[in-house]
């Protein structure tokens, strides 16, 4: 929960500084009230403003969820297509799912725009909530599919990587796609995989583990 | 306009001084072209990390505008040395589509 501190000519008007700044009504801010405040002997000597500190009732994890809804709804309302979002408070992240007719638009190549709406909604949610938040947008199961996809094509280029000795790269990837490879291979004791590259640049490359018997063997060989 | 309405609301967000925010609206055929004025210390955080944020603003942008069988394009003004970077995203931009 944040706690921020508003100082303004009343009382009243701090709390709706907070309401505007927190962009939540009142019922949901638990207010302090630091110092009254007072317009002084002919409002001129001894004017003290007033002060309250505010703590948010609502749970960061269902606020940034709320929050994000929010600044995903006021985008897409200037696109032409029939949406719903949907916001969902899950553990670490929020998720958001927007309903749509299936066009692919919000998709966009290898899920571009969908990134694009992700990255800006988490910075302007950052930015008005002060605190990192992260959530992950998603429609018509993209990010599950790509997951899949994503995960069988690490297990087919870790096939080859076995049957050739030689290590794969894959092609340019988001950490986020990194990721899902990285994990996929996790548990083959055979592959190594690991990320190499700058920026939007960096790939994984698969590598074979060399099994003791065959490095065994390739001492012998040295020697 | 949509496009540019979206473009403000972007804009405005992300920026330091929301009210130096200036954008102005051509449209030429199927083209939205929105030139973007805003405070100096406000580029570099409008166009992110190698161009990153003012990409991701792009490609918002261009689906608000596809939506509409349109494209849209947008271009910062006044950024001197700062040219550098906006230019690369519009070469990838145009790469992409």
């Amino acid at each position: 929960m944040s706690t921020l501190e508003f100082e303004e000519k009343s009382i009243e008007e701090a709390i709706e500084a907070a309401c505007r700044q927190l962009k939540l009504p009142r019922e949901k801010l638990e207010i302090e009230i630091i110092s009254k405040g007072s317009s002084g002997i002919f409002g001129i000597v001894g004017a003290r403003r007033a002060k309250i500190r505010v703590t948010t009732k609502v749970p960061p994890a269902g606020l940034a969820a709320e929050k994000s809804k929010e600044v995903l709804d006021e985008i897409l309302k200037h696109i032409d297509l029939p949406m719903v979002v949907e916001a969902e408070a899950r553990e670490g992240y929020s998720y958001l799912n927007i309903i749509s007719n299936g066009s692919g638009l919000l998709i966009g190549k290898r899920g571009k725009t969908l990134n694009a709406l992700q990255f800006l909604v988490s910075k302007i949610v950052s930015r008005q909530t002060g605190e990192s938040v992260s959530l992950l947008v998603d429609t018509e199961n993209y990010r599950a599919k790509r997951e899949e996809s994503l995960s069988a094509l690490a297990h087919q280029l870790g096939e080859k990587v076995k049957k050739t000795h030689r290590s794969l790269t894959t092609g340019p990837m988001s950490a986020q796609d990194r990721r899902v490879v990285h994990l996929a291979l996790k548990d083959d004791h055979d592959l190594r995989t690991k990320s190499k590259g700058e920026g939007s640049l960096r790939r994984v490359i698969i590598y074979p583990v060399r099994k003791p018997k065959e490095a065994a063997k390739a001492e012998e060989k040295a020697e | 306009m949509a496009v540019k309405e979206l473009a403000e609301y972007l804009v405005k967000s992300l920026a330091e001084h929301p009210e130096k925010v200036e954008l102005q609206e051509r449209e030429e055929d199927d083209t939205v072209l929105l030139e973007l004025t805003i405070a100096p210390e406000d580029i570099g955080r409008i166009i992110g990390k190698s161009g990153y944020t003012i990409n991701a603003i792009r490609t918002v942008l261009q689906a608000a505008a596809s939506s509409r069988r349109k494209r849209a394009r947008l271009e910062v003004l006044g950024q001197g040395e700062a040219a550098l970077p906006e230019e690369n995203g519009e070469a990838d931009n145009e790469a992409d589509s």
